[in-house]
């Protein structure tokens, strides 16, 4: 007899069968659901293969864990990925002795582009890209949990582990940082 | 992928009413690039003025209810930085302006790598503190 699937089942629906009818093998769905693109998101921070792996493996286990937290106030994927960039960043701090504070006094932002959408036309995402990856990964992480993945900034603040209001302003530098590099970069002595 | 871009370039493309915007440029000299936002009961304006952000609220009338400017740690009041200092490595510092009365947010993190975030006032005393 095979193992039933449920490919269909929303998460929230699986997450409910897990926790009220203790149907816990169905946390497989939501493994297989989530896990490359926890996987991309921990890719796109730490830049190693064998280490996103392992802490993709790391967050998934933490998740099942804590499932019983899950409030529903936030959809599954949005808690999943808070937990997933909150996770990453631990390790960087951590393990990579990553320290914003010393890498922002190093790298002042010399002009703020005050019209992006106007100093920046014609602009090309492959070359975005190129730039998201010169900015310190809690920047760059900030941008995608705001402007990819539609965290509030609650969330991202928590991600963090600063208040909200000093997420805003963090990112706000963020993405300045992000246009005033891709002007120096690809638009300079064009 | 291509939306995350658009979204990031485009930022936040609301307008408050006119008599709030006004209030903006009345409370700060030129302020640059210019974010506002609308939250529940009142509106928030993200800017430079200089190189520093600054977030600065306001009521529906017009009437500014607080900013707030983020600052390098050395860029502290030597009090500040030495109550602050005392705790553990500052990691983060917003200055809060409310009406007459000046109190800094700190981050800060001890030598466990634990984060926690205090409230000082202008003589450097601490009211508030908690782990995040």
């Amino acid at each position: 007899m095979g193992k039933k699937i449920y490919p269909e089942l929303p998460d929230e629906e699986v997450i409910s069968r897990i926790l009220m009818d203790h149907q816990t093998e169905l946390f497989e769905i939501l493994y297989l659901r989530y896990h490359h693109k926890v996987l991309d998101k921990c890719y796109s921070l730490l830049k190693n293969r064998n280490q996103a792996l392992e802490l993709t493996e790391d967050i998934l286990s933490k998740v099942y864990e804590k499932l019983s937290t899950f409030g529903k106030r936030a959809s599954f994927s949005s808690w999943l990925y808070a937990i997933t960039y909150n996770q990453c960043i631990d390790y960087l701090r951590e393990k990579k002795s990553l320290h914003y504070p010393e890498w922002n006094r190093k790298n002042e932002i010399p002009e703020i582009i005050y019209h992006p959408e106007e100093d920046l036309q014609d602009i090309n995402y492959e070359n975005l890209s190129i730039v998201l990856d010169m900015i310190h990964p809690e920047e760059k992480a900030m941008l995608m949990m705001k402007y990819h993945d539609d965290l509030s900034m609650k969330e991202v603040a928590a991600a963090l582990r600063i208040s909200p209001d000093a997420a805003k302003m963090r990112l706000k530098r963020a993405r300045t940082r992000v246009f005033y590099l891709y002007k120096k970069k690809f638009l300079e002595n064009k | 992928m291509k939306n995350f871009f658009h979204r990031l370039l485009r930022g936040n493309s609301f307008a408050p009413p006119v008599k709030v915007q006004n209030a903006l440029y009345k409370n700060f000299r030129e302020p640059l690039s210019i974010e506002w936002f609308s939250r529940e009961n009142h509106f928030e304006a993200i800017f430079y003025m200089g190189k520093r952000e600054y977030l600065a609220r306001f009521q529906q009338d017009g009437s500014m209810m607080d900013y707030k400017i983020n600052l390098p740690a050395e860029a502290l009041p030597e009090k500040i930085r030495r109550s602050a200092g005392s705790k553990g490595e500052i990691m983060n510092a917003v200055v809060i302006h409310e009406g007459e009365k000046v109190s800094y947010e700190i981050i800060y993190r001890n030598e466990n790598l634990e984060r926690f975030i205090t409230i000082i006032n202008q003589e450097g005393i601490q009211s508030i503190e908690r782990p995040l």
